[in-house]
Formats: C-alpha cells, structure tokens, sequence
C-alpha cells in the first residue's frame, strides 16, 4: 500500500490522551515507588529473586509480590527486617516449600510491618505479597479505553442477543518496569441490556385492564363503587389468561434480582461475569426505575503488558427470558390449547 | 505463518458511537499496518502507535511506543442509511512484503422515526369512569433497528400546555427534592466529583422541560463522566446508590407499585420505542384548542435526531386530561436483515 509521502508521523493520540498519560504516568510511578521502598528494606535481610506488581482494580488495590530467599550473613541475618512504609491493608509470607502461609512471622507495626527472621530458613524461597489501597479512582480510565456497546440490532424472533465487548490499553509502554510489568486484574465493565420490550410485548391485555382496576381500588372509594370494582377484578380473573394479580407482579419484579436474572446471561472469551444490577435509564424522570427498561451486567477481564486488550461477548438469553415470562403470566399453555 | 494474534472489529455499531478495534502481533515481528476506513467515519484516536493519515481513509503505522499491539478508536457518523454495511479493510507488511489483508464488515444501524399520520382534529370522548379513548391518533413508526426514545414537548406559541399529572408527578417532584438534597450532602465529602454532582441536580430541571438538542450533549458527557465514576470508585457508588433509595422509599407514599409497572408499560409501548413522559397530560376541555409542538428524538448512546413537528387541534366530550400515550400510536417494523 502506498502512502503519500508528504503526510508526516503523527503521534495520533489527541490532545486529551497525551494529558492523560502524564496522570498515568505519574499515578504508576507513585505505585513503583513503594515497591522500590520495599526492594530497599528487603535487601536487609533477603536475596531478591522476582518481583511482580498487580493493580487489583476492582477492589483499588495495589499489590506487590515477591520471591526472596534469607540472605546467610558471617554475623548471622537480622532478628527483624522492618519496611515503615506505609500500612498495607493485607501482607503474608509464604514458604514456597510447601506453600504455607507462616503468620507469626509477620508483626504490624504504626509504620508499617516487620519481618521476624528467626524461624526462616536461610536459602529456602518464600513469596511475600503486600497490598496497599490506592486512591486514584480515575486511573483506570485514563490507562484503558473501555467501548461500552449501548445497543445492538433487535428482533423479537431472535432467541439471543449478543453485546461485543472490548478493553484496550492506552498506553502499553507504562505498564513495562525495569525489572517487572505491572498487570491489571479484575477490570470491570459494565453493559446494558435492554429488557423492556421482553415485558411489554408479553402482558396481555387483560392483565393491565387487572391492574387497573386493583390501582382504582388502591385509590378511596366509596363503597358502592369499591363493590363494582371488586366485582370487575373477579370477572378479569375468571378470564383466560387469569391469575392472582399481585403474585405475577411479585415473580416477574423477582426476575430482576441479580440471582434470577444471572440465569439469562452468558459472559464469553476474555471477560468473566461479575454481577448485574437493574440499569440506569438516566433519560427517565427517575434514576432508580423499580421496573427497569434494561438491566446493567457488570463483567471483568485482565490486561497485562503481554495482553494489551481484551474481548469478549456477552450473551442475553432473550427468548429464554420471554418463556419465564410467559409461564408467569400461564400464557404457554394457552399458546398450546390454541394450538 | 499468519502475522497477526488477534485483530477485534465489533460486527455491529449503533451510528455515531464509537468503534474499538485493537490488532496483537508476536513483539518479535516488525509488522507494518494499513487500515483503510470508510468515509463516514469522523476521526480516531490510535494507542501505543505513532501514524501516518492519508487523506484517502488510510492509516498507515510502523513505529510503536511497544512492538506487537495497536488499538484505534473510531468515532464514526450518522448517516442517512438508517442500516447500512461498510468494510473496514487491514493490510499487514512484513519486511515490505504483503503478509495478510483482512476485510471486516461492520453493520451500522440507528433508529429512523417516521411519523406517518398526524390527524389534524382529534376528539377526545369519555367511556368509562375518567376514561378517555381519542378519536385518531399519530402514528409514529420506527423502521430502524435501533431504540429510539420519544418525548412530545410543546412549543412556546401553544395553546395547549402539556402538565406534570397529580399523583407520580407529586412523587416525582418530592423524590428529586430529597434526591438533590443528600447530594448537595455528598459534594461535602466528595469534593472531587462536586462539578459532577452539580450536574445531576440540575439533570431534573433539563428532564423536566424534555429533552432537546442543546440538553442531550450535556446528558451523554455527564452519563458517561458519572458511569465511569460509579465503575471505578466503589465507596461513591454505594454512597450514591444509597441515597436514591433513601429518597425513593421515603416518597413511596405517592406511588404504588402497580401505578409504577402500568407507567412502565405505558413508556414501552413499542418494541424499539420507548416514550419519555407518557402519563404527562394534557388538559383538554369541549372547546377545540391547539396543540403545538414535536417529538425530541434521541438514541440510547443519547445522539440526537432532527425534531419532528407536531400540530393538532383536540377538544372533548367533557373538560379531562387525557395522558400522551393514548395521543400516540407507536410502532416498530420488523427487522429484516
């Protein structure tokens, strides 16, 4: 392919990517400082034999893994090796022998922590992981460009509906240290689905005309009236797609608990499912819909210096989710007798 | 041996979204890439490469921050095809030589409103207890394969004014008064998300006059600002979550359950349309008096459409207020592919 040669390179990032990768920079190199702090106190008393760094983004941690052995001095190696660098939310040392986790060996201190030495083999290999909380919250987005897919093509025929996800690094190069990479692990995404039509289409006619009538009820009546009404509902009820009113209404709000409707959900490729909650319909009159128009599933993948992006697919079982409905509202066995 | 690990196009693409495409090639290689796009892209924005951009649609990359990825970002436009196929198409050269040429079809697709019939009388008559049925109504078709979401606002020169019905609408007033209160709280705490927060009290007076053009791109900046936020910072989401259903039980007193799932009903009439204020009224009395306005139209990635007049005259049996939905007939065409 030929290329007019008058076009120049062009570092085709944007303004606004260029910006953010000084804050990217920055934030990373905050992270390395405290493992670089650690290597320094770990000297004291350990070989460093490997190192690794994580950013656990879902729960905004930083975590720090190194392989070290007890280093064998003339004099004998230190009782304790401290690191007052800060308090870790979670540290343990582990014997690679074994893999046992050896919790009196590490003491908390106002600082920090301290290693006791004494039990350890010198020689032996052992793993310590340290983690810290880190507060930039916009880190994420501003190292990794998350497309969220907002809607796809529709036919009530279809029996699935597929949403293509994809997570890709901004800036790859960051994540290369000296010595280690920095991975990201748990990085959530976040799709809706829309559920609306999957309702709507399947309510009978009847059923609203119920619902009607048990809101005008709802309402104060005199009692002549409330006598009508009550007459009316028993009607609706004796009618073909009849049923208790308020049970229906109470299995189908019951459909949007995560629990259920986890059951309609398929997660594919590089993305695991993580949880869904009712969506955020944020052109409505209200931000919390009790009958959501979609559902929000919230799934999560890796990204690492060796695997810069991620897709995935993320599967809504629509037809399976209409036949729920229909045996909510009995309207299978009607479909049969029709037939 | 293919030179490429992985290369992702998404298949579909609802217009003026933007596209995500990544390419992964072993770092040993040195592979060059071409990328010819179609027209009715806007721009793009590459990572962990630095290009050249033809003005024929091409991008041409060889130098990486990183050997062995690329990953673009197109943003692309609406277009006049409602639904349409266009080919996105990737050369790869390794030591000047053609290795592999990929083509990739995207399916683009948007919502296309159509409204077919605006009767220019419409008469509102009474049968039952406060029920009223319309004598005509406008029919609205959607014959794109994307949502698209309605609201009839009025224009100024009306005469005929559209209302906040009693009941939800009491629910809702009190519901965005308690709502924007504890969040005016949560600037206090959060102090640096308080621009952000500013923008979501302000969101209920932007719903309340329905959305129009200049409204709609405020929205999607401050959807998206706020849904990365709620992703990223767990201890805000749950502070924020926490206040909705504060201010949503607190009100529950105005609004059933049942009242809640028949508007629910009522704004998802239609398989691909979803109807922004259906059980906002209008007050209609026997004289004939004119509705004017139009029909906002947006998607659900909130890009705007070109507004649709809307004028007719209505009058009723007896003085009532008839909701909108029972004004509109909505209806979505079957997708074909």
């Amino acid at each position: 392919m030929t290329i007019d040669p008058s076009f120049g390179y062009d570092i085709a990032t944007g303004v606004g990517a260029v910006a953010g990768k000084e804050i990217v920079v920055q934030t990373i190199r905050s992270m390395v400082k405290y493992i670089e702090n650690l290597e320094k106190n770990i000297e004291n008393g350990f070989k460093i034999d490997g190192k690794q760094m994580t950013i656990l983004c879902s729960e905004g941690l930083q975590k720090y893994s190194l392989s070290i052995t007890p280093k064998k001095g003339i004099f004998g190696s230190p009782k304790y090796v401290e690191f007052p660098n800060g308090i870790p939310s979670r540290v343990e040392l582990t014997q690679v022998r074994g893999l046992c986790p050896l919790q009196n060996s590490i003491e908390r201190t106002p600082e920090g922590f301290k290693v006791d030495t004494t039990e350890l083999d010198p020689g032996e290999l052992y793993i310590l992981d340290v983690e810290y909380h880190y507060e930039d919250h916009r880190l994420m987005d501003s190292l990794v460009e998350r497309v969220i897919p907002r809607d796809v093509p529709r036919n009530l025929d279809d029996s699935i509906r597929e949403y293509e996800m994809s997570a890709q690094l901004k800036h790859l190069d960051v994540l290369k240290q000296k010595y280690f990479n920095v991975n990201l692990r748990d990085l959530e995404f976040s799709v809706d689905v829309s559920v609306y039509q999957d309702i709507n289409t399947k309510v009978p006619g009847i059923f609203r005309q119920q619902l009607e009538t048990l809101v005008e009820l709802s309402k104060k009546k005199g009692r002549a009236e409330g006598f009508k009404l009550w007459r009316r509902l028993y009607q609706l009820q004796q009618a073909e797609y009849g049923g208790d009113t308020l049970d229906i209404l109470d299995s189908m709000h019951n459909l949007f608990t995560p629990r259920k409707f986890r059951r309609y959900i398929d997660i594919q490729k590089d993305f695991r499912y993580l949880n869904c909650t009712r969506g955020s319909d944020y052109y409505d009159d209200l931000p919390f819909p009790t009958w959501p128009k979609s559902m929000k599933i919230i799934s999560k993948t890796d990204l690492s210096y060796d695997k810069p992006a991620a897709e995935g697919i993320l599967i809504y079982k629509q037809a399976d989710f209409v036949s729920e409905i229909e045996k909510m509202l009995n309207l299978e066995n009607n479909n049969d007798q029709k037939q | 041996m293919k030179a490429i690990k992985s290369l992702f196009v998404p298949s579909t693409c609802l217009q003026g979204s933007k596209l995500p495409v990544h390419i992964i090639w072993p770092k040993e290689r040195k592979i060059s890439v071409s990328i010819k796009y179609p027209d009715s892209f806007d721009n793009f924005e590459i990572f962990n490469g630095l290009c050249i951009n033809s003005d024929k649609n091409i991008i041409f990359c060889d130098k990486y921050e990183e050997n062995g990825y690329l990953g673009l970002v197109f943003k692309t436009k609406q277009n006049s095809n409602p639904k349409l196929n266009l080919e996105i198409e990737f050369t790869f050269e390794e030591a000047g030589k053609e290795t592999e040429k990929i083509k990739k079809n995207v399916h683009f697709f948007r919502p296309d409103i159509k409204v077919t019939r605006i009767p220019s009388i419409i008469k509102a008559e009474k049968n039952g207890k406060e029920k009223f049925s319309v004598s005509e109504k406008i029919q609205v078709i959607n014959c794109g394969e994307g949502t698209a979401i309605l609201s009839l606002i009025e224009n100024d020169d009306t005469e005929l004014k559209i209302h906040e019905p009693n009941g939800i609408g009491e629910f809702v007033i009190n519901f965005w008064s308690d709502f924007t209160t504890s969040l005016s709280r949560l600037k206090e705490k959060y102090t640096e998300y308080s621009e952000l927060i500013d923008k979501i009290i302000k969101l209920k007076e932007t719903l309340s006059k329905g959305i129009g053009e200049s409204e709609v791109k405020n929205l999607k900046d401050m959807v998206n600002e706020l849904e990365k936020i709620l992703i990223s910072d767990t201890t805000f989401s749950e502070d924020y979550e926490s206040i909705i259903q504060t201010a949503y039980f607190k009100n529950l007193k105005f609004i059933t359950e049942l009242e809640s799932f028949l508007i629910y009903l009522k704004s998802t009439d239609s398989e691909r349309i979803l109807l922004k204020n259906p059980i906002h009224v209008l007050k209609i009395q026997p004289e004939k008096k004119k509705f004017k306005g139009h029909i906002n139209i947006i998607d659900l990635n909130y890009n705007s459409y070109p507004k649709i007049p809307i004028e007719f005259e209505i009058s009723a049996t007896e003085e009532c207020e008839l909701p909108l939905h029972k004004l509109l007939d909505l209806q979505s065409d079957k997708v074909t592919e």
